[in-house]
């Protein structure tokens, strides 16, 4: 079954919409809590830290930047592992990347007035008279955040497959467009897409493992033989990449590795596969 | 298995036909291969096959325009699409038009074999088994 994701300027709306349309067509609906959960779990980190990760401002993350790393790559770990699932609902950023790649990964931008977004406003814990700014200034963070995380603008249409004005339409107007348009043939899951997601899944879980070691590392995998790129030091570049293979080969999924100190080198290489 | 699955393969890398026509034979098929896809092309409006395999980037004639063609002729036939140049773009645009499935090369015949099994019994033939 396709996936669904769902965008919005205040990630609470996105989220409240969610919760809605999980309730009416039975999606599973995977939040951030949820994914939190789930990486804290798996990698024995406070939630605290990882939800500091997902809900803080850029200048106060640029001080915890390897913190940040890690904690991005261990949520999209387990995001990925998410959508091996059928009939998962997310909503916001996280792994937006990963989700790009993916054929059967409907993307939808949901867009609402300040006022719509007052009147949704139990989805936000904002004192009422506070409203108007609180919401403008969350909006801000999250624009700002998602700059930061992955360099991308949450304004720009290409991010999107579609639009949804929900100041012009009702909630389940917008929920029935959403339900059409994932019905198109070019959202369903084929050979390909699913393939695609089993490579996501290593790439991100090798990712969250080298992410202590080198949280620059940049990883592709293809069914299971994977390439990473690691400089290491000058003086151990040998030792680095023999330790890397060491380590990687006993990750579920993986079945070969191969390691690059020259990104050129591992570009070419891992971009033939 | 069914008898006699009519397939016809269209790869201009001749390796691609040689490896997969056997490899396709073991299960029942019986395996047209075309490097050329204007012959093939030819032959898709002149006989019907139960399913057409075609590579994507080929010259003159690209996969797209071969699918395009076979939905023409028939409803009947699946279309798979084999490709080095997989992107979520194509796999969409191949869906879109009437594909039943696309796989990216490299691959394994095996895997070729399940989709076949799959678009088989999507066209409602039973007992259909592949390894």
């Amino acid at each position: 079954m396709p996936i669904i994701v769902l965008f919005s300027n205040l990630p609470e709306f996105a989220q409240g919409v969610s919760r809605v349309l999980a309730e009416k067509t039975g999606f599973k609906y995977v939040s951030d809590a949820d994914l939190i959960k789930d990486a804290a779990k798996r990698y024995s980190v406070a939630e605290e830290t990882l939800t500091r990760t997902v809900e803080c401002k850029p200048g106060v993350l640029q001080r915890f930047c390897s913190s940040k790393d890690k904690c991005m790559a261990r949520l999209e770990s387990v995001l990925a592992e998410r959508l091996l699932e059928d009939n998962i609902l997310r909503s916001g950023f996280i792994g937006y990347p990963m989700l790009q790649k993916v054929s059967h990964v409907l993307k939808v931008r949901l867009l609402c007035g300040i006022k719509d977004l007052i009147e949704l406003s139990r989805l936000v814990d904002i004192p009422g008279d506070q409203l108007e700014k609180g919401i403008k200034r969350k909006e801000e963070n999250y624009r700002a955040w998602v700059q930061y995380m992955y360099g991308l603008d949450i304004t720009d249409s290409s991010l999107y497959d579609m639009t949804l004005n929900v100041g012009n339409l009702n909630l389940d107007e917008a929920i029935d467009s959403i339900l059409h348009t994932v019905g198109h043939e070019r959202f369903q899951p084929m050979t390909f897409s699913l393939g695609c997601v089993r490579d996501q899944v290593v790439s991100s879980r090798v990712k969250a493992f080298l992410v202590d070691l080198d949280p620059k590392a940049e990883i592709k995998s293809k069914e299971g033989m994977v390439y990473v790129y690691s400089r290491g030091s000058r003086f151990n570049r040998k030792d680095h990449a023999r330790k890397i293979k060491e380590e990687l080969i006993r990750l579920e999924g993986v079945k070969q590795v191969e390691v690059y100190s020259q990104r050129e080198l591992f570009k070419s290489v891992s971009c033939g596969h | 298995m069914h008898n006699k699955i009519s397939v016809l393969l269209i790869d201009d890398e001749p390796i691609v036909g040689n490896r997969l026509k056997p490899a396709l034979a073991k299960i029942g098929c019986d395996v047209d291969v075309f490097e050329d896809p204007q012959k093939a092309l030819n032959q898709i409006r002149s006989s019907e096959y139960d399913v057409v395999i075609t590579d994507i980037v080929m010259n003159n004639i690209n996969g797209i325009q071969v699918l395009e063609e076979v939905r023409k002729k028939s409803q009947k036939t699946r279309v798979i699409i084999i490709t080095g140049f997989a992107t979520a773009a194509l796999a969409r645009e191949a869906m879109e038009k009437g594909a039943f499935d696309m796989i990216a090369k490299p691959f394994k015949p095996s895997d070729l074999r399940r989709i076949i099994a799959n678009a088989l019994k999507d066209m409602g033939y039973q007992d259909i088994e592949v390894q």
